[in-house]
Order: structure tokens, then sequence, then C-alpha cells
């Protein structure tokens, strides 16, 4: 489901935010600090700030509904791919410097296009919850003719 | 609440918002956004570019979340917001219009982005983002 080519797009360093939504179907989300993609193509790991977290795992544990919007400026590809909740763990520490890394690229790539890196650099990337999902489906997002449009 | 005149900043659109919302049937939806216009102290407007998931979902369920990045202070703010109606025209549409236009130019865009109708959300809350 998620190629390989996806899968680098999507690990590279860009804007991630995760979508939930509680049983009075009012929506939640969060900021992602990273992902790492299965090689079975139909999981993912989203690692969320412990900070944050409780905006949106109650969500996960009750419905198991997710939605997670990728965005790359300055070329605006986007993609959301549409999921649902299998677990939640304390990520450890030998996950941070890879969850750490992907924050760092996409600062430089904020930098690359104005943005400071001293804009984002307060913001919290560690400790975090790594919440595991299963894809069930892939929607193209880029500005244009064609947002909306399945990927897989 | 916080007073959304606070939080002039944000509506710069120099750090593009977030928009959450969830269709009827329950499935979420996340999107960035290219702008988000204060209207005054308890409503704010979203742009309507595209038909999209996020369009269908409001005219389902006008619960919607929206996050925003104050550029000034790094501070984000959750805004939860109901949809109340959309407009075509007046001065709320021809301020986004023009900001649209300009986002359009300065991100080579243009003739992609246009704004077809100014959003209309009550703000139900305004909450600091924790991390």
């Amino acid at each position: 489901m998620i190629d390989v080519e996806l899968a680098a797009f999507l690990q590279e360093g860009i804007a991630i935010q995760l979508g939930t939504r509680n049983d009075r179907l009012e929506p939640n989300g969060v900021r992602v600090v990273s992902v790492t993609v299965d090689p079975d193509g139909r999981h993912l790991v989203a690692y969320v700030p412990d900070a944050a977290v409780a905006q949106v795992l109650p969500d996960l544990e009750s419905n198991g509904q997710a939605a997670l919007v990728f965005a790359r400026p300055p070329d605006e590809r986007a993609c959301q791919l549409k999921g649902t909740f299998t677990s939640a763990r304390r990520a450890t520490e030998a996950e941070r410097a890879g969850v750490e890394a992907q924050w760092d690229r996409w600062l430089d790539r904020l930098a690359s296009i104005g943005v400071a890196r001293a804009t984002l650099e307060p913001w919290v990337t560690w400790p975090c919850t790594a919440i595991r999902l299963r894809v069930t489906a892939i929607f193209n997002q880029t500005p244009g003719p064609n947002a909306g449009a399945p990927i897989a | 609440m916080t007073r959304l005149e606070s939080l002039a900043s944000c509506f710069q659109g120099l750090i593009p918002a977030t928009l959450f919302t969830c269709s009827r049937a329950g499935v979420p939806n996340a999107a960035f956004i290219s702008h988000v216009e204060f209207v005054d102290g308890g409503r704010v407007a979203l742009s309507f570019q595209f038909f999209n998931k996020s369009k269908a979902n409001i005219s389902e369920n006008p619960n919607a979340l929206v996050r925003l990045v104050d550029p000034d202070t790094s501070q984000g703010w959750r805004l939860r917001l109901r949809y109340l109606r959309s407009e075509t025209s007046g001065p709320v549409f021809d301020r986004m219009a023009l900001r649209i236009e300009a986002i359009a130019s300065y991100s080579g865009l243009k003739g992609i982005f246009k704004l077809l109708a100014s959003d209309i959300y009550e703000v139900l809350s305004v909450e600091m983002i924790e991390d």
C-alpha cells in the first residue's frame, strides 16, 4: 500500500499532523514529530509528544479512527493516510535519535524557505508516545485538480 | 477564554494552520490550510478553495478544530469551531480573496489557489497547545 517512494516522502522530514475524533464526532488533532513506515507498507508508527498525546489517545482507544496528513513545502506535495489504531506504547531511547533526526530535517526544510529554526525549536520533540496504525487508504492532497484522488 | 483578538499574529498566515473535521460516519480528516481570517471576537473564516473532504465533512457535521501557530512566540493554539455559513461576497470574502491571491503568487500556485467562498465559523473555545 505504501510503496518505497511514498515511504521515503513520508519519512523525509515534513509537516505531519494526526487527526482523530471523539464519540460526539468532535475532531481532535496533534502535531506528529516523525513517522516510520513498517516494511510491509501497511502499518506505520507516528511519534507524538507525550505532552500532547492525551488529546488523541482516548479517541484512538475508543473508536480507532485516524487521519494523518503530510505536506512538504515549498512544492506543496501533500497526502493523507486514513488508518485504524492498533497500539500505543512509550517510545524507547533507542528510537530517539531517529525521531529527532527526522524532526531536524523538517526544521532544515523550513529554514530553507525562510522560517527560522528558532521559531520551532522550542517545540517539544521528546519524550514521545509511539502510536501504531494500520493504513486503510491513501489520498493525494497536493493542491490542485487531483486533490482528494485515491493513491492506494 | 483567551481573546481571539490577542492572537493577531496567528492570522498573518506565515505558518499554515491545520483543519480537522469528521464525517457523519465518523471518519476524521486533517488538512493544512493556507489562511485563517479573524472576523470578530467570536468568529473566524476559513478559505474554501476546492471541493474537498473538509468541505464535505463540514456540510454534514459542523464540528471543526483548527491548530494555529503564533510565528512571533512559537506558541500553538487550538480553536474549537462550529460552522455557521459560507459567504461569496462582502468585506470578509474580499479580504480573503486578496490574501489568497497573494499566497498563491508567492507560493507559485497562481491559477490553482482561488477563493470560492469564505466559510464562517463560531469559535467555541481557544486553548493553548501543550507541546
